[in-house]
């Protein structure tokens, strides 16, 4: 338990990193030499010395909404196990509570956002809601997927067992022929569904935590954005929660990320640092995702986020067929 | 066409030569040849005669084929009225309400009457400005979005009021007009030969180009001849400025949809632009160059290699980013079939520089109407048919290995110890004079009219962008609104060339 706990305040710490380290990434990418790592987390220190501005026009449920979507966001971490070991608590079909409790969070922002009477903030709500929609089905058809691969639904057993699994194919290299191939990839399944659950979730990064392609978190056009114009009027402690909150997004989908590939049974020391390492790997992936190509266009938005759901299908139709045979 | 003056750019003509038209035969006039011979109005200037009893409305013309400009004159009396031109030539759209709002002479029948700039001195009222009439939208899904007027980036004040139907805009309008600066009213005062700092401040981003249109207009009221060498060094500035000017557009561009590569390297590439200026003149924009009789700064052998140095690596670096730029499939699926304008539309409305030669029309002063230097260079204009945020984009770079071509060229010409700078002599009166330099952005005209003792009656400063907003309001039409920085970028047009 207590193993438990200093492992869930870990990805806190490590999640509130991330931000500054796809920044820094980028920064890199082009010939800069960035701002600190600490840098978002020194501005949300700063915003909670920071007093609020709030609008005549909103009702309590603005004040409340970046409140419950940190909390919410928080409490989806609990279910996530981080570096290899049980997360903090776990129960069968926890990854539903997860991915609901999340969208609490998200409904209350857009709430708050509506709440403002600002057309940018309904636009960006309208916009957030369509893709987070469209994204959901990719997350639970992976996940059904998973579940129905390991005979669990709890992210817990899940991930402690799919790494393991892994280990144990064995890829010939004396001559893989592509009938052959094709034959290690079908009984693989557990390779197809971590390599695709790594591209799903990697997608639902880029969508929930707003980033390139689906959005662009550093050019403030309030046109353009989704989920930054939903909190154009927050101010001083509510931001903080609300930037506090969407590092955490991008730290718990990455330790799930991780999860698929970490080895389990590992010593504790060693699984700590590998998770660490995968991290930083994570931070970069993303980074460099965004240092290289250019916002898609927001017409084009809907299909990207589609396809996260087409592969999870794929990994859902692999195994419908092999458990067929 | 004797009721034209023909004269070819840049001019000056005693005042009693400018012919006189009447009222009808003035709307006939110029609805024939804007129709019919691909005519564009640069100058339609009323102001105040005859004891404030007349009007005197002065036209100027651009006529691209035969490389002239067209000048006449007609007179109304005051608060007269007339059949508007824009139902039949809406390129006269803006220019007859500009009339208005400074002359008060009505266009009956102008299908959008509303104000320019409400100025404070304005003669004609077209209601007040707290009251703007937006136009409105109703419906289901029908919303309404304002941006503005203080604009949440740096940039200057605008309104722009979006009438969308769910993500998709059925019409931008944009509102300007709130910096109140009464440059025009500025340029009347004291002698017209000390208002270079004014002119350079017309709009901070084309300062050669403002400068220069000035100072000819100040050279040619004084009989002052430059050298060659002064003409050379002020076309060097002002192709500088247009490098530099469309790098900052395609880091924009770049910029805006997150592009990261794109956008550090054009900045990186236009400091060095802007700090070779700086060598020039001691002004990163180019202030303090140009002054009528010459120009204040000599570029020696030393900076001569300096400036061949900075465009061999502008030459070297920007073929890398552009075959980047250009092929990255993200890039370009942004980038096309974006904020598109028919070439139709372009002609209609009559848009200039960059934004007509994207739009496939063929408009560009230096080469119809080209100033000393310019008239040697057998230039070609780049024109691209697409009139998309791609074509905008392209366009920047095709012009930008122009402008390095004839920077070169004229480097490496021999240097001719020629003076720099002349003393102007005493203005000439009862004249009117008319300058047109191609800036970056596009064609910038200024037109200047002398009374009696050298004294100013009327300075009128075109911007190109003073054509070009419109433009940029018909091509978001049917986009997405996330899709309108990108335009807006693309464009890159100047609220206080606009708000004068």
């Amino acid at each position: 338990m207590m193993d438990a706990a200093v492992r869930y305040v870990l990805m806190i710490v490590v999640a509130l990193l991330m931000p500054g380290l796809i920044n820094k990434v980028k920064a890199l990418w082009g010939g800069r030499q960035g701002a600190s790592i600490l840098q978002p987390i020194y501005d949300i220190c700063r915003l909670f010395h920071k007093s609020q501005v709030i609008s005549e026009t909103t009702s309590p449920i603005f004040r409340v909404a970046p409140s419950i979507n940190l909390v919410a966001s928080l409490c989806a971490g609990l279910v996530v196990p981080v570096a290899g070991k049980e997360s903090l608590i776990y129960f069968n079909g926890d990854f539903v509570f997860f991915a609901y409790i999340l969208a609490l969070g998200r409904f209350f922002t857009v709430l708050g956002a509506l709440d403002t009477g600002s057309s940018f903030e309904g636009m960006g709500a309208s916009r957030e809601v369509t893709f987070s929609a469209l994204i959901e089905p990719a997350f639970f058809i992976i996940m059904g997927a998973m579940a129905m691969l390991t005979g669990y639904t709890s992210f817990s057993q899940i991930f402690s067992l799919i790494p393991g699994l892994l280990q144990n194919i064995k890829i010939n290299d004396a001559g893989v022929s592509i009938a052959e191939l094709i034959r290690l990839w079908a009984h693989s399944e557990l390779l197809v569904a971590a390599v695709c659950g790594n591209i799903v979730f990697l997608i639902m990064i880029l969508v929930e935590a707003s980033r390139l392609p689906v959005d662009d978190p550093t050019t403030h056009l309030e046109l353009t954005m989704i989920h930054e114009v939903m909190v154009l009027d927050n101010s001083g402690i509510d931001l903080a929660f609300i930037q506090w909150a969407s590092a955490l997004k991008i730290g718990m989908l990455g330790t799930l990320i991780v999860a698929l590939i970490l080895p389990a049974a590992l010593y504790m020391w060693s699984a700590v640092m590998l998770y660490l390492f995968l991290m930083l790997l994570v931070a970069i992936t993303i980074g460099s995702i965004e240092s290289v190509m250019a916002r898609l266009r927001m017409t084009h938005v809907p299909q990207f986020v589609l396809g996260a759901s087409s592969i999870a299908l794929i990994v859902l139709a692999i195994l419908l067929l092999g458990h067929k045979q | 066409m004797y009721k034209w003056l023909k004269v070819k750019n840049p001019a000056i003509v005693p005042l009693k030569d400018i012919p006189v038209l009447t009222v009808p035969e003035m709307l006939e006039e110029v609805v024939d040849l804007i129709k019919n011979e691909g005519v564009r109005p640069l100058h339609f200037a009323g102001r105040k005669t005859h004891d404030n009893r007349k009007v005197t409305v002065t036209i100027v013309l651009a006529d691209d084929v035969e490389n002239s400009l067209l000048l006449s004159q007609v007179v109304f009396t005051a608060d007269d009225c007339y059949d508007s031109l824009t139902p039949q030539a809406p390129i006269m759209h803006l220019f007859e309400r500009e009339l208005y709002e400074q002359a008060g002479i009505i266009p009956l029948g102008h299908p959008w009457p509303k104000g320019v700039r409400y100025e404070h001195d304005r003669v004609g009222d077209l209601g007040n400005f707290n009251e703007y009439p937006y136009l409105q939208s109703e419906g289901i899904r029908m919303h309404e979005v304002a941006v503005g007027p203080v604009h949440a980036g740096i940039i200057e004040p605008g309104s722009f009021r979006f009438l969308c139907y769910g993500e998709q805009v059925w019409h931008l309008e944009i509102q300007l007009g709130y910096q109140h600066r009464g440059v025009e009213g500025l340029f009347k005062t004291g002698s017209i030969l000390n208002k270079s700092h004014l002119s350079e401040s017309i709009a901070g981003d084309t300062v050669i180009g403002h400068a220069w249109a000035y100072a000819i207009l100040a050279e040619l009221l004084t009989d002052t001849e430059v050298t060659n060498r002064v003409q050379a060094i002020r076309a060097i500035a002002l192709e500088l400025e247009r490098i530099a000017m469309h790098l900052v557009g395609l880091g924009g561009i770049a910029m805006d949809i997150g592009y990261l590569p794109g956008a550090s390297v054009y900045g990186r590439l236009r400091t060095a632009v802007i700090n070779t200026m700086l060598k020039i003149c001691g002004s990163r924009f180019g202030r303090g160059l140009i002054r009528p009789g010459g120009v204040l700064f000599d570029i020696d052998t030393a900076l001569n290699l300096e400036i061949v140095d900075v465009l061999d690596v502008l030459y070297r670096d920007i073929e890398k980013i552009n075959e980047l730029f250009f092929n990255m499939p993200s890039v370009l699926s942004r980038l096309e079939h974006t904020g598109t304008v028919s070439k139709e539309t372009a002609k209609a409305i009559g848009l200039v520089g960059i934004m007509a030669k994207m739009s496939g029309l063929s408009v560009d002063s230096r080469i119809s109407h080209p100033i000393s230097i310019y008239a040697n260079e057998r230039l070609k204009p780049h024109v691209l048919d697409g009139g998309d945020v791609f074509a905008r984009a392209k366009i920047r770079v095709l012009e930008i290995d122009q402008s390095m071509r004839l920077i070169r060229r004229w480097l490496g010409t021999e240097v001719k110890r020629n003076e720099l700078y002349v003393k102007p002599g005493t203005v000439k009166s009862n004249h009117l004079a008319v300058s047109v330099v191609e800036g970056w952005r596009g064609e910038i005209s200024h037109m200047v009219i002398t009374g009696n003792q050298s004294s100013v009656l009327q300075y009128k400063v075109k911007d190109p962008s003073f054509n070009n907003w419109m433009g940029l309001a018909l091509a978001v039409r049917d986009n997405g609104i996330s899709d309108f920085p990108l335009c807006n970028k693309s464009f890159d047009l100047s609220y206080c060339g606009f708000d004068l």
